[in-house]
């Protein structure tokens, strides 16, 4: 937020400094002035000479961490045990290759039933950082992401209960184990921040839509491993994430000349 | 670096609010599949509901479900535990009763993380005793909730 203030400072103070200039006209001489050669001409044409190496290398590197924040999930929600890795990879300067696998065990036992419920998910996809760097190694994230996310999972409930309290008794019974696998595609956005050398702490929020049905013989699953709630078709998460980078490999990064914008003329 | 403290403190709080809901807590959806009965008359083709000042209801040796209430339609709890219910309806203390037998097939049903397993129900067949009773029309099969009506009851036209 302070980079952002200060950029947005300069930025608006250049911007207003040019105004400014761009409104003094020059003065029309009086009559031709004799040529003077002791003066060299004010306006100077500037030219910037292309450096000699038009690329360089940026720190890339296997970024891989864990998801801490399953850990808080898991005190308010008991019957959802899950465990993320999650690994990223530089691509280019701003594009990361993202991936993330996981496991999930769903135990849960109540007075009306009891649900067991396991499996493994994994989502693949990329991160685009948003984030203007200061230096060329600098390594910090505010990054926008889309993946695509698939489980494959089963689901039982070896007891349930069906009290009838009118009629003074009760009914048992049990649902097999059912084999789903889900597809879902997931929005991310979020930050990582290198708080010592390599190692860094993030946060995301993210977005899930699924995209197909996961329910048999009218029973939905009680929680769709790394999607999240199995009776909602969209779901809102977050994840917190402590990760380490192995710096193995460079990228090379070319130099792109700035843009100059063509100055309109004026009569 | 404070910057980043505040992003790592905001993140947290975040966390904590997102995850503030356990399904498996809360049963915000019961399931009522109770069989939904509307009492009608029918006299020359012209048929109308049919109130009536004190009707009584229970299943036969259970306890009452409706006593000398004033209405046009009556629930009928549905037994989970077998394939058919007997019940006991009286229009009016000084008149005689008839008895209601439903014939069904019964589906458990989940209905959701907190509320567990319920029973829905697909009416076979509805028999009743003709005292007062001149006819049954089942209207609706299938017993998933008690919104709809299931069966109408005629009576006799005085």
């Amino acid at each position: 937020m302070i980079r952002t203030f200060n950029f947005s400072f300069i930025l608006s103070s250049c911007l207003y400094c040019g105004t400014l200039f761009a409104q003094n006209k020059p003065v029309a001489p009086a009559a031709k002035p004799a040529k003077d050669t002791t003066r060299q001409s004010a306006v100077k044409k500037i030219t910037v000479a292309p450096p000699k190496d038009s690329s360089w290398l940026i720190p890339g590197g296997l970024r891989l961490g864990v998801d801490l924040g399953r850990i808080v999930n898991n005190i308010y929600y008991p019957y959802r045990q899950e465990y993320t890795i999650v690994a990223d990879a530089r691509i280019n300067a701003r594009t990361y290759a993202a991936v993330e696998v996981g496991y999930t065990n769903t135990p849960h036992s109540d007075t009306n039933y009891t649900y067991k419920g396991n499996g493994m998910f994994a989502t693949l996809g990329v991160d685009y950082n948003f984030l203007k760097r200061q230096y060329v190694n600098e390594k910090n994230m505010f990054y926008g992401g889309i993946r695509y996310g698939i489980s494959h999972f089963n689901y039982e409930v070896p007891t349930y209960t069906i009290h009838s309290p009118y009629w003074g008794g009760q009914l048992s019974g049990s649902y097999p184990k059912t084999n789903v696998t889900a597809h879902w595609a997931e929005l991310v956005l979020g930050l990582k921040t290198e708080v010592l050398k390599n190692f860094f702490l993030g946060w995301n929020v993210r977005t899930r839509i699924l995209m197909n049905s996961v329910e048999k013989d009218g029973f939905k699953p009680l929680t769709i491993p790394g999607f999240g709630s199995g009776s909602k078709r969209t779901v809102f998460d977050m994840q917190y994430t402590v990760s380490y980078v192995l710096p193995f490999y460079k990228v090379r990064e070319r130099y792109v000349p700035p843009k100059v914008k063509k100055e309109v003329s004026t009569r | 670096m404070k910057t980043i403290y505040k992003l790592i403190i905001a993140g947290l709080f975040l966390v904590g609010m997102a995850a503030c809901e356990n399904e498996t807590k809360v049963c915000d959806q019961t399931l009522r599949a109770d069989a939904h009965v509307e009492f009608r008359r029918d006299s020359a083709g012209f048929v109308w509901d049919s109130t009536f000042r004190a009707v009584t209801t229970l299943a036969l040796d259970k306890d009452t479900l409706l006593k000398n209430v004033r209405t046009n339609n009556v629930y009928f709890t549905l037994d989970p535990m077998h394939d058919s219910s007997r019940f006991m309806l009286r229009i009016d203390s000084l008149v005689g009763k008839d008895t209601l037998t439903f014939r069904y097939k019964r589906t458990p049903m989940f209905i959701s993380p907190g509320c567990g397993f319920g029973t829905t129900f697909q009416l076979d067949t509805v028999i009743a005793t003709r005292h007062l009773i001149d006819s049954v029309i089942i209207t609706q099969k299938s017993v998933v909730n008690s919104n709809d009506t299931h069966v109408q009851l005629f009576f006799y036209t005085e």
